[in-house]
């Protein structure tokens, strides 16, 4: 009902649906991302990324998919390691761009699921259609945390900080919209025009549990060679599984992936979400 | 070693050389971010509690546990003395470990301790054990409302809550791990 949903309003906007291989010959060297390896050579795709930027690069105009993907040892109250997701590309849009399109899109999805868009937990209730508290990542550590973004982040401890001290205390009446991550957070999204320590980035959050991720796109070929590298050191520093250069990629990257923005949804958390739940 | 994807509720670790129980886990990972393994442990000797986030990379040691089964033998001064089942070995545990337990011990009663490095770190009695109510007062008659108790002591002077139907002589069951009445198996 909820992928119907979901389906139904972006097709409506004009986006294709795409169905792209489940199986890729590698991942990208995500640094903390663990890709589950296939049966048959290759590994499951750990979002559709990597098949989405290729059709992007040829040329396919506004794009999303809904489909399984997987991540190894990743498991939990708000984690399993197949789960369902929906990626979706604008192209021509930055990353505040999407704010607008996904709130429309989950106050449709909403409407349609439970016929409301005020959701009920026990005593209180979020109202996923009043208006949605944007904040950047360094005003939600100014608040919620005692330390600056920038210490979080030089003293390595900016995920403790985002995970023990500013989700839980995010206001759950209505969704959060956390903008501008710190650069070293980029993944594959373009860094602010004004700052270089931030970038175009910005997650969502629904009673303190994140949603969706959302970049402007990252579209220069010699800086995602940079990024990509950057990555690898981080997984061998690690011991983490070193992937090869997953060839198709780079070469969607150097066609040209247009000037975009895309977000990814996790669509069993928003399944959760819209039935009043707060566990997998 | 454990590495921290290993690590969940029940699962006991080793940390700056003493056992840790885990009683409490929850995986978190903020979008992109490292995976986060959050953990409630307690200490298996002192019982203090911690809060200790973990990492991906992170390793933890696997400490040395074993369980033997023993039986009861024999108090010796301070000391009650078990006897390993299988090597007959003896081990002297000190009142400490035992606390009220100590009441509710029998002669050949089946045990089991749990060794860390070969040291004895807790005890577990069969979860039922027998004993006769050496004294308690006459429930008054006709007095038949079941959650109505009284208190009754044991030949060591253990006390306990029974029914107002249990006399003097009655045999009763005891549930070790909370030290209360189970029920009662015989009348004097």
């Amino acid at each position: 009902m909820t992928t119907d949903a979901l389906r139904d309003f972006l097709l409506s906007r004009g986006l294709r649906e795409a169905s792209t291989d489940e199986v890729v010959s590698c991942p990208l060297p995500e640094p903390y991302i663990d890709a589950v390896p296939a049966p048959g050579g290759g590994y499951y795709r750990t979002s559709h990324e990597i098949g989405l930027k290729i059709l992007l690069s040829r040329g396919s105009g506004d794009i999303f998919e809904i489909g399984h993907c997987w991540r190894a040892n990743e498991s939990g109250r708000l984690h399993r390691e197949k789960f369902t997701m929906l990626e979706w590309y604008v192209v021509g849009a930055n990353y505040l761009d999407l704010i607008t399109f996904t709130r429309e899109m989950l106050l449709d999805v909403s409407q349609a699921v439970s016929g409301a868009s005020r959701l009920s937990f026990g005593d209180s209730a979020t109202d996923l259609g009043a208006e949605w508290l944007l904040m950047t990542v360094g005003e939600a550590f100014d608040r919620y945390s005692r330390l600056k973004m920038s210490d979080a982040v030089s003293l390595g401890v900016f995920e403790e900080e985002l995970s023990f001290r500013i989700e839980p205390s995010l206001p759950q009446e209505v969704p959060v919209v956390l903008i501008d991550f710190p650069a070293e957070f980029a993944a594959l999204s373009k860094l602010s025009d004004e700052n270089p320590s931030l970038c175009q980035r910005w997650e969502l959050y629904i009673r303190g549990v994140e949603i969706a991720n959302a970049y402007t796109e990252l579209t220069d070929p010699l800086e995602h060679r940079q990024r990509l590298a950057k990555f690898a050191d981080v997984r061998k520093g690690n011991s983490s599984e070193e992937y090869k250069e997953n060839k198709e990629f780079m070469e969607a990257v150097n066609r040209g992936i247009p000037h975009s923005a895309g977000c990814a949804l996790g669509v069993d958390r928003l399944n959760m979400t819209l039935n009043c739940e707060s566990s997998l | 070693m454990y590495s921290a994807s290993d690590l969940r509720k029940g699962l006991k670790v080793e940390i700056d050389g003493e056992p840790w129980a885990i009683m409490d886990f929850e995986f978190c990972k903020p979008g992109k971010g490292q995976a986060l393994y959050r953990c409630k442990l307690k200490n298996m000797i002192s019982g203090n509690t911690m809060d200790k986030t973990y990492r991906a990379v992170d390793k933890l040691d696997r400490p040395n546990l074993e369980e033997r089964e023993v039986f009861y033998s024999y108090k010796d001064g301070a000391f009650y003395v078990f006897s390993d089942a299988e090597t007959y070995e003896e081990y002297r545990l000190g009142e400490d470990m035992l606390g009220n337990r100590v009441y509710l011990l029998k002669e050949e009663a089946e045990c089991k301790i749990l060794f860390f490095n070969s040291q004895p770190l807790d005890i577990t009695l069969p979860i039922f054990i027998e004993k006769q109510i050496a004294d308690t007062e006459p429930g008054a008659r006709g007095d038949t409302a079941t959650n109505v108790t009284k208190p009754a002591k044991l030949d060591n002077g253990y006390e306990i809550q029974v029914p107002l139907f249990v006399n003097r002589g009655d045999i009763v069951r005891i549930d070790t791990r909370t030290g209360e009445y189970a029920e009662r198996i015989s009348k004097a």
